[in-house]
């Protein structure tokens, strides 16, 4: 009997120990489970897009509305602010890339396609930060057809396409509105009025798009089959899912657009201080430590956007070989994969037909798109101070040669030291009487802490300097003193940085756009001689409908003559999605 | 036997903890992450008679700046003297003075008096287009928010003889308490004392309007908390806006 707890007891304490030494991962996956299940923070997003069309010319403006929903919720989701679109052709390339500001799950814009492009499918992909988490697969993947406007031969394929009068059915349809059309048919430039309204008395965001009805449609899903099938599968949340144990490596953008990337050719990657900043009239500094995996992370705010910015390693002797590097956001690994069906005769009249209505809206110059004006913002600038102790602007003094001349004629209370490897600024404490060494440095408001890159900088190209003859704090971080130097424009800023700097492109977000079309109200308009082809009647990315009440949609017919489709999608407020479709015709 | 259920005992427990893993912090550690830098510069308060402080003291508390982030459980205090916000670093004993411009509000958490105390930065325009730039507490926050200064200010100089050599301290007192009506738009009125009449002063022109409400709501102000009423009162029925 005592030998069989004895064995019973080892084996509790193997168990024990086992328990203590695995569980980062699975415990990690229960916690997360957990969240979920109450609806937390960690739950995964589902982004979609809901494009005007599937087919464009290379040059054409493509137009967008996304909604993001949380799984968690059940609703559209309020956490991530930014969403990144990327559209790469059937080699795997990008075309274009680019980012979205979303209010309350929501954006619209419009990304011009290059006019150059070769004819071929395409994806769109679009995601959030977070969304990484949980691997490529779950990105919101949708085909589209471009054709280059010149194409004659179009030998191009096409993936997995589906005519509709084969298929025997149309695009599904969910939780659907309304949409009553005054007529099933319609002349040239006639008045189309839709009115469209909810089963139920509950408000609702829609984004509407009537276009030419292609004869051959990709096998895309629609809002509400994307959800519904997501919301079957379940697959985001399981322990299962290896993208779990990445867990914590995107973070939620929930403020704007985070930085991260990594400090690499070190021995101690940790505790190194990396400074973001951007060329300005003041010195800014954001800052982060590196961790233990050298990994740093910038929240930004709405002062860095639309800038150039540079991140370096602000303490400029430690780690000299040390460099930087950054985590590309629009990276994918995924490979598309594309079967090798070459497109219908139908297809080519289609694409054809639209190659040569692309070619007179370029030939008269038709323009479709108007940016939407923004509403301004209050922005706050990361000020490392916000006054200086002292100003000197050198245009009200004789122009002086060089950087030792400014400091020893004009500027108070500082003095350089020249040392074997460079020179060296000490400031003065007037208060205290006390030199203050190893100033920090800022040049055009970045932090370079070396005054030898500008010291052969005369008059001609030093505008100001600012000095601070006190110790300052800034976070966790203490200056001794500040010399801050402003240049004239002329000084290219790259060349002032440090080597080992990087230079960063500005991060700029789409423009909320609105698609403009003609209007034929009277005879005179009608009878305009401008050509007026356009397969896009209408796109609005953004109409509230509050319940059973109809909304009317108006707008006008083109010349040109097909079978066009109405495209509605978007969310109850409740959380529920809308995917609906109905059908007209142009003689 | 009770071995094994001493062991089983002591299992227990941990398999418990085990569960809790980082992962779950996730999002406060996104937040801390991302903290906004405080600046300032290094502070040493001189000496003086009377106590510089409000409350007499040093709080736990938030600072909210106004980039509209939030810097959380730092141990402050307020220099009613010089009219600035401290902040106490305990690790190394050092005090940092926090730059004015970037403080749009910080709150004294738990005091001893069991509440938050909410001070906000008055920074704006007040009667005569005047400018005015100070600390003061937020007794009510509402279309029209009702604040009080507490400031203190020099009474006299006192001598001291410390091994032959003289020294004078400053003696301090705190100032009348001034109330300030908050505008949208960073608009500021004064009113000088808790009382009826300087409510007049402050808004003659919708005295009449005052008048009749409070005679309705059988009202009038003798002290701070009546103000309060009063202010909120006038807030409900959108007399002042």
């Amino acid at each position: 009997m005592k030998r069989i707890f004895r064995y019973v007891l080892i084996l509790f304490i193997w168990a024990g120990l086992l328990q203590h030494l695995i569980p980062t991962e699975t415990a990690t996956c229960q916690a997360i489970e957990k969240h979920e299940g109450s609806g937390s923070q960690l739950s995964n997003e589902i982004i979609y897009l809901h494009t005007d069309r599937e087919n464009y010319i290379a040059g054409d403006n493509l137009f967008f509305k996304v909604y993001l929903y949380d799984e968690g919720q059940k609703k559209l989701s309020v956490r991530s602010k930014i969403a990144y679109i990327v559209i790469s052709n059937a080699k795997n390339n990008k075309i274009i890339q680019a980012s979205i500001v979303l209010s309350g799950g929501m954006s619209y814009g419009c990304l011009q396609l290059p006019d150059t492009l070769e004819t071929g499918p395409c994806q769109i992909i679009a995601y959030t930060n977070w969304m990484k988490n949980f691997g490529e697969s779950a990105f919101f993947h949708k085909q589209l057809m471009i054709a280059n406007r010149f194409d004659v031969h179009l030998t191009t394929y096409s993936p997995d396409l589906k005519r509709e009068d084969e298929s025997g059915k149309k695009p599904e349809e969910y939780n659907c509105i309304k949409i009553s059309t005054d007529s099933g048919s319609y002349h040239q430039r006639e008045k189309v009025t839709l009115m469209l309204s909810l089963p139920a008395n509950s408000p609702a965001n829609v984004s509407i798009s009537v276009a030419e009805n292609p004869t051959e449609r990709f096998n895309n899903k629609t809002l509400a089959g994307t959800l519904s099938t997501v919301n079957g599968r379940n697959t985001h949340s399981g322990a299962s899912n290896p993208a779990y144990r990445k867990m914590c490596e995107y973070l939620i953008e929930d403020k704007g657009s985070i930085i991260t990337g990594s400090v690499h050719n070190t021995t101690s990657p940790s505790g190194i201080v990396v400074a973001l900043s951007t060329p300005d009239s003041m010195p800014n500094l954001l800052y982060s430590i590196t961790n233990a995996e050298g990994r740093f992370f910038f929240q930004l705010d709405d002062f860095y956007y639309n800038k150039d910015l540079y991140l370096s390693i602000l303490d400029q002797n430690k780690e000299p070989e040390a460099t930087l590097s950054l985590n590309d956001k629009y990276a994918t690994n995924r490979d598309q994969t594309l079967s090798d069906t070459f497109l219908s005769d139908q297809s080519k009249q289609f694409i054809k037909k639209s190659q040569t209505i692309a070619n007179i809206n370029k030939t008269y110059n038709i323009q479709s798109v108007l940016n939407e004006r923004e509403p301004a913002s209050m922005i706050i600038r990361r000020n490392v101070y916000f006054k200086a102790d002292h100003k000197v602007f050198l245009t009200e003094y004789v122009p002086l040669n060089n950087f030792t001349e400014i400091v020893r004629e004009i500027l108070p209370y500082i003095r350089l030291r020249k040392y074997d490897y460079g020179y060296e600024a000490e400031l003065v404490d007037p208060v205290n009487k006390i030199y203050l060494k190893n100033p920090a440095v800022f040049l055009n408001g970045m932090p370079v802490n070396n005054i030898n890159h500008i010291i052969n900088f005369g008059s001609d190209k030093i505008k100001w300097i600012e000095t601070i003859t006190h110790k300052r704090i800034y976070g966790s971080m203490g200056f001794n003193a500040i010399l801050s130097v402003f240049t004239t424009a002329d000084v290219e800023n790259d060349k002032l940085i440090s080597p080992r700097s990087l230079h960063l492109m500005p991060i700029i977000f789409q423009h909320h756009t609105k698609y403009i079309i003609p209007e034929y109200s009277t005879d005179k308009k009608k009878a305009s001689r401008n050509p007026d082809f356009r397969q896009l009647l209408y796109w609005n990315p953004s109409i509230e409908i509050n319940g059973i009440v109809p909304v009317p949609v108006e707008f006008y017919t083109s010349d040109n003559k097909g079978n066009y489709m109405i495209n509605v999608e978007g969310f109850i407020s409740d959380g529920t999605p809308i995917s609906c479709t109905a059908y007209f015709e142009v003689r | 036997m009770k071995k094994l259920f001493f062991i089983l005992l002591l299992q227990l427990p941990l398999s418990l903890v085990s569960g809790q893993d980082e992962i779950c912090n996730i999002i406060v550690d996104q937040r801390s992450l991302f903290e906004a830098p405080l600046t300032g510069q290094p502070y040493k308060m001189n000496g003086t008679i009377g106590s510089q402080l409000f409350m007499d003291g040093s709080f736990r508390g938030i600072i909210i700046l106004y980039s509209e982030d939030t810097v959380r459980n730092k141990s402050i205090a307020y220099n009613e003297y010089e009219d600035e916000l401290i902040w106490s670093i305990s690790g190394n004993n050092s005090m940092i003075k926090v730059d004015k411009e970037q403080v749009a509000e910080f709150i004294f958490l738990d005091t001893s008096e069991g509440k938050n105390i909410a001070f906000r930065h008055l920074h704006g325009t007040t009667t005569g287009n005047r400018q005015i730039d100070l600390f003061a507490q937020k007794l009510l926050d509402d279309t029209v928010s009702l604040y009080v200064t507490h400031l203190k200010q020099i009474v006299g100089k006192d001598e001291h003889e410390v091994g032959g050599f003289v020294t004078y301290m400053d003696k301090i007192e705190p100032k009348p308490k001034l109330y300030y009506l908050g505008f949208p738009g960073n608009y500021f009125l004064s009113i000088n004392k808790p009382r009826i009449r300087a409510l007049y002063n402050t808004l003659p022109d919708k005295k009449a309007e005052i008048r009749a409400l409070l005679i309705k709501h059988h009202e009038t102000v003798r002290n701070e908390r009546d103000l309060i009423r009063v202010i909120k009162l006038l807030n409900e029925n959108k007399i002042i806006k």
